[in-house]
C-alpha cells in the first residue's frame, strides 16, 4: 500500500462495505465495523467511480470534466477524501 | 465529503391443541417431534400465518408474501433445545435470545413465553410461560418474535405506528414513550383507523410503498384508553414492567388492507421540546431521514452481512420515495387535534404535489 496517494494511485473501493445512492448523497456501510458513513454529491459521483479500479489522475479528470472547480482546489480536495476513506477502510489503494 | 452518520455500532397463550397426525424430526433442533395439522390461517403484515394456535385475528387471509408456520411445544421442547447454550441479553435487557445451529434463533421473554425461529424464518415454534396472558403472549408472538421470522423471509420491518387518515397512510417513528400510540388513539378517536400498531412491514410497488395491516389491537396507557377508546374493556396488562394494556380494536377502528404509505413523521424525545412549541413539521434530508428510519428498524439482534446490505438498500429505497419529516409538536393532549389537523393539511400538500 503507498504510504502516501498521489496521482498514479490506484484507488478502488474495499469489498467489505454496502453502499446506496440517497437522492445525489451516498451512505455507506462497512460492514467491520458497524460504522455508516455520510458522501456529499461530489463525494458520492467519486464514490460511484471508485466501483472499479481507477487512478487519482482519472478520477481528477472526470471531475473537472463534470464540475466546475479550480484544478488544484480539486485535486487538494480528492485527495484529502481519499485518504480519509483509506483511513476509515473504505478504499484500498496500491501504486500503477 | 464524508460525515460519520451514527456514532454507535448497527443493530444493529393458552392455545387450542390440534390432533396429532404425524411423527418426524424438528427443524429446528433435530428433536422429535409430533407434528400436528395446522387448523387456522390468518393474515397480518401481509403474510399468511398458518397455525396451531387460535388467534386474535381476523380470518382474512394474508397477502401473500410470505407463508410462515406458528406451532406449539412445551417446556421440555425448548429446555433441550437451548441446553447448554448461552443465552445473551437484548440491549435493553428486555429479552434473551440466542442462535442455534442450522440458523435457528432462540428468544425468552421472562413472564411471557419463548420462541425459536427457524432459519428460513419459516416456522415459529413457541410455548407461553404460565402466567402469560394470551393476548400478551399474541403481542410479543405477531411483534417481537414474528420480527425474527419476517428479518429471515428477507423484509424489513420498522418500528412504527401508522394510521389511515383520510385514505392516505401515514407513519409514525419514534422510540417507546415517544407517543406514537397515543397520536394513533386520538387518530382513532376522531374517526381515523389503525394500520399498524409497532410494527410496520412495506413493500415497494410501481405506485410507492405498501403498508400491510397489523393485529387489530393498540397498546395504550389505560389514562388515554378511556379518553380515546371510551375505556378499557378487553384490555389486558402487556407485561409486569409496564401499566400499559394491549387493547383489541373493533373493526371499524382498523384498516384492514394494504395501503400505499403517503409519509412518515419522526417524532422527538417528549422532554426535547417545551410546551409554547407550534405544531410544526421539518423536511428531513435524505442522510438525517436515512438514519431516521434506520434506527427505527424492527429487531437489533439480526446481523449478518446480508441482512446488513438488505437492510441499507431498502432504507434508501424508502427514504428516496416517501416524505420522511419531523413533527414538532406540544406534548399536550390538548394539542392533539391542532396535531391530526396539521396532519391532514400537510398529507393534501404531498398528495397535490405527486398529482401529474
Amino acid at each position: 500500500m503507498p504510504k502516501v496517494i498521489s496521482l498514479k494511485t490506484i484507488v478502488v473501493a474495499s469489498r467489505e462495505n454496502v453502499s446506496c445512492s440517497l437522492g445525489d448523497e451516498a451512505a455507506i456501510l462497512d460492514m467491520r465495523s458497524g460504522q455508516y458513513y455520510g458522501l456529499d454529491p461530489i463525494g458520492a459521483r467519486i464514490w460511484k467511480l471508485l466501483d472499479q479500479p481507477k487512478s487519482v489522475e482519472e478520477l481528477r479528470a472526470t471531475i473537472l470534466e463534470e464540475y466546475e472547480v479550480e484544478p488544484a482546489k480539486c485535486e487538494s480536495d480528492l485527495l484529502l477524501l481519499l485518504e480519509t476513506l483509506r483511513t476509515q477502510g473504505l478504499v484500498k489503494t496500491c501504486d500503477a | 465529503m464524508i460525515h460519520h452518520l451514527l456514532g454507535e455500532d448497527v443493530h444493529v397463550p393458552k392455545a387450542d391443541e390440534t390432533r396429532l397426525f404425524s411423527h418426524g424430526a424438528s427443524a429446528e433442533t433435530g428433536l422429535p417431534v409430533q407434528s400436528r395439522e395446522f387448523v387456522h390461517t390468518y393474515g397480518v403484515y401481509g403474510v399468511t400465518l398458518r397455525s396451531h394456535i387460535r388467534l386474535a385475528l381476523p380470518d382474512y387471509p394474508g397477502a401473500g408474501l410470505a407463508e410462515i408456520e406458528l406451532q406449539l411445544r412445551d417446556r421440555d421442547y425448548f429446555a433441550q433445545a437451548i441446553a447448554g447454550v448461552p443465552l445473551q441479553w437484548s440491549r435493553y435487557s428486555t429479552y434473551q435470545y440466542a442462535l442455534l445451529q442450522s440458523g435457528v434463533s432462540y428468544v425468552r421473554w421472562k413472564d411471557v413465553g419463548e420462541f425459536l425461529v427457524s432459519g428460513d424464518g419459516r416456522r415459529i415454534t413457541c410455548c407461553p410461560a404460565r402466567e402469560s396472558h394470551h393476548e400478551s403472549f399474541q403481542v410479543y408472538l405477531l411483534g417481537q418474535a414474528l420480527s425474527f421470522a419476517l428479518v429471515k423471509c428477507g423484509f424489513e420491518p420498522l418500528h412504527a405506528t401508522c394510521i389511515v387518515v383520510e385514505g392516505q397512510a401515514v407513519a409514525f417513528l419514534g422510540d417507546s414513550g415517544f407517543g406514537k400510540s397515543s397520536l394513533a388513539a386520538y387518530f382513532i378517536s376522531a374517526g381515523d383507523r389503525l394500520l399498524t400498531d409497532d410494527l410496520l412491514l412495506l413493500q415497494q410497488r410501481p405506485e410507492g410503498f405498501l403498508a400491510y395491516p397489523g393485529p387489530p389491537r393498540i397498546k395504550l396507557l389505560p389514562d388515554m384508553a378511556r379518553k380515546y377508546l371510551g375505556g378499557v374493556d378487553g384490555g389486558v396488562p402487556m407485561n409486569s414492567a409496564t401499566s400499559k394494556l394491549v387493547l383489541p380494536l373493533d373493526r371499524e377502528k382498523v384498516w384492514e388492507s394494504p395501503i400505499t404509505l403517503s409519509a412518515i413523521y419522526a417524532l422527538s424525545p417528549p422532554q426535547a421540546l417545551p410546551d409554547s412549541q407550534e405544531v410544526d413539521f421539518e423536511p428531513l434530508a435524505s442522510r438525517q431521514a436515512f438514519l431516521e428510519v434506520s434506527r427505527n428498524t424492527f429487531n437489533y439482534v439480526i446481523l449478518d452481512c446480508d441482512r446488513a446490505g438488505r437492510q441499507i438498500k431498502e432504507t434508501a429505497r424508502i427514504v428516496n420515495t416517501v416524505p420522511v419529516k419531523w413533527l414538532l409538536h406540544p406534548r399536550s393532549l390538548e394539542a392533539l387535534p391542532s396535531v391530526r389537523q396539521a396532519i391532514i393539511k400537510d398529507l393534501r400538500e404531498i398528495a397535490g404535489r405527486s398529482r401529474p
